[in-house]
């Protein structure tokens, strides 16, 4: 886990509202429903993403002594995601109809029998390869209401954000310039004035903006 | 202006917070008092990006040495190109952290924390975290005196011209410049941010 060892580079989060109560049987439950759930590759998703134990990228089985650190719960976020390149599929996929026309003495396809094809061809690729594993751990710091979550990439914080906000019900801020300085409590007058600050001109003769 | 405007419109508050600590910082050769937190030392390390406010493919990238202290980053905050990143030291009580701080986001990324003292792995993380907890709330004082000086009225009327002035200046600043009577710590102390 990024906490654990090594530089950390993270986004912050703040929670807002409070947790509920008796919350850890509830949180259990719903890590437990949210957990990650492997892909097949008979399933037509071909994206999954779900909550695991940190540094155990493999398990699904939670109980609090695996997620809860003191007043901190940590967990993985993980996202498995299968990754045929679009020439691999392009070149299967022309293979097997024309295969299918040989077969069935057709000069033409419907395009329902195009997409079953495809359905077809992803499917046997999909057996012969495993999905991408991806996994961000989060920790939560329950006292001081932030969530670290150790990924910078605007896609993946966002997914995180919506998930974590669908697994426990409370919302989550990202912080920035803006939600930073209403985090400092500035008070009503000031957040007014926050919301109508110009950009300041430090060079004369250019623009601010 | 809904929640997303705002944080889309007010990006540039962190731009402005990084060039007044950079200020700041040169100002007093990095020792400065922080609230809560006492004598700090804020120090822009070897790392230092500058983008153009509107043409953000316009960008000087500064590695190795201080680049804070050379001719060639004034050069490109004289053409109006602000701090969009910087790599940012900070000592307390002997102790320190190295960190690249990012304007836009206000991310911290590739921290460095104090060497920890625990082997146990739960104590590791708990004393990583407090670390981790304690630059936080470094950062978060300084922005709010930044955000309290830059809202008050001697932000333009005492802040910017000497920031104008450290801006255009081809030789190091005196500590004479920095205007500290225009600086602004709130009525009550930081909660944390």
């Amino acid at each position: 886990m990024g906490a654990l060892s090594g530089t950390l580079s993270y986004k912050m989060f703040y929670v807002q509202g409070e947790v509920a109560e008796g919350w850890q049987d509830l949180y259990l439950q719903q890590i437990r429903k949210n957990a990650f759930k492997p892909l097949k590759p008979e399933d037509e998703e071909e994206v999954s993403e779900g909550w695991v134990p940190v540094e155990r990228p493999l398990q699904i089985s939670f109980d609090l002594h695996t997620l809860l650190f003191d007043h901190f719960i940590n967990l993985g976020f993980r996202q498995d995601k299968y990754a045929i390149p679009s020439a691999l599929l392009k070149a299967h996929v022309e293979e097997a109809e024309r295969e299918y026309m040989i077969q069935n003495d057709k000069q033409r396809l419907s395009k329902f029998e195009r997409e079953d094809i495809k359905i077809m061809v992803k499917r046997k690729l999909k057996e012969k390869q495993l999905p991408r594993m991806k996994v961000i751990d989060m920790s939560w710091d329950l006292q001081k209401g932030r969530v670290r979550f150790w990924s910078q990439s605007s896609n993946v914080c966002e997914l995180f954000q919506g998930y974590f906000e669908d697994t426990f019900g409370l919302k989550l801020l990202p912080a920035n310039p803006y939600i930073n300085a209403v985090q400092l409590e500035p008070g009503p007058e000031k957040i007014e004035e926050l919301a109508v600050v110009e950009p300041t001109n430090f060079i004369e003769g250019l623009p601010a903006r | 202006m809904d929640l997303v405007d705002l944080i889309e419109t007010r990006r540039f508050l962190g731009s402005e917070f990084m060039m007044w600590l950079w200020f700041k910082s040169e100002s007093y050769d990095g020792l400065m008092e922080v609230a809560e937190h006492g004598d700090i030392e804020v120090l822009f390390d070897d790392a230092l990006v500058l983008e153009a406010y509107l043409a953000e493919t316009e960008r000087n990238t500064f590695k190795g040495g201080a680049p804070a202290y050379s001719p060639e980053a004034k050069v490109a905050l004289q053409q109006g190109k602000r701090v969009s990143r910087a790599k940012i030291r900070v000592i307390k009580d002997g102790r320190e952290w190295l960190l690249t701080l990012k304007a836009e986001g206000m991310d911290f990324s590739s921290v460095k924390i104090p060497a920890v003292l625990s082997r146990e792995e739960d104590e590791k993380f708990y004393e990583r975290m407090y670390l981790v907890e304690e630059l936080e709330d470094i950062i978060a004082a300084l922005y709010r005196t930044f955000i309290f000086t830059r809202l008050s009225p001697g932000w333009h009327d005492a802040m910017v011209p000497a920031m104008k002035e450290w801006i255009m200046a081809e030789e190091g600043v005196p500590s004479e410049l920095y205007p500290a009577q225009a600086e602004q710590s709130g009525p009550a102390v930081a909660k944390s941010a």
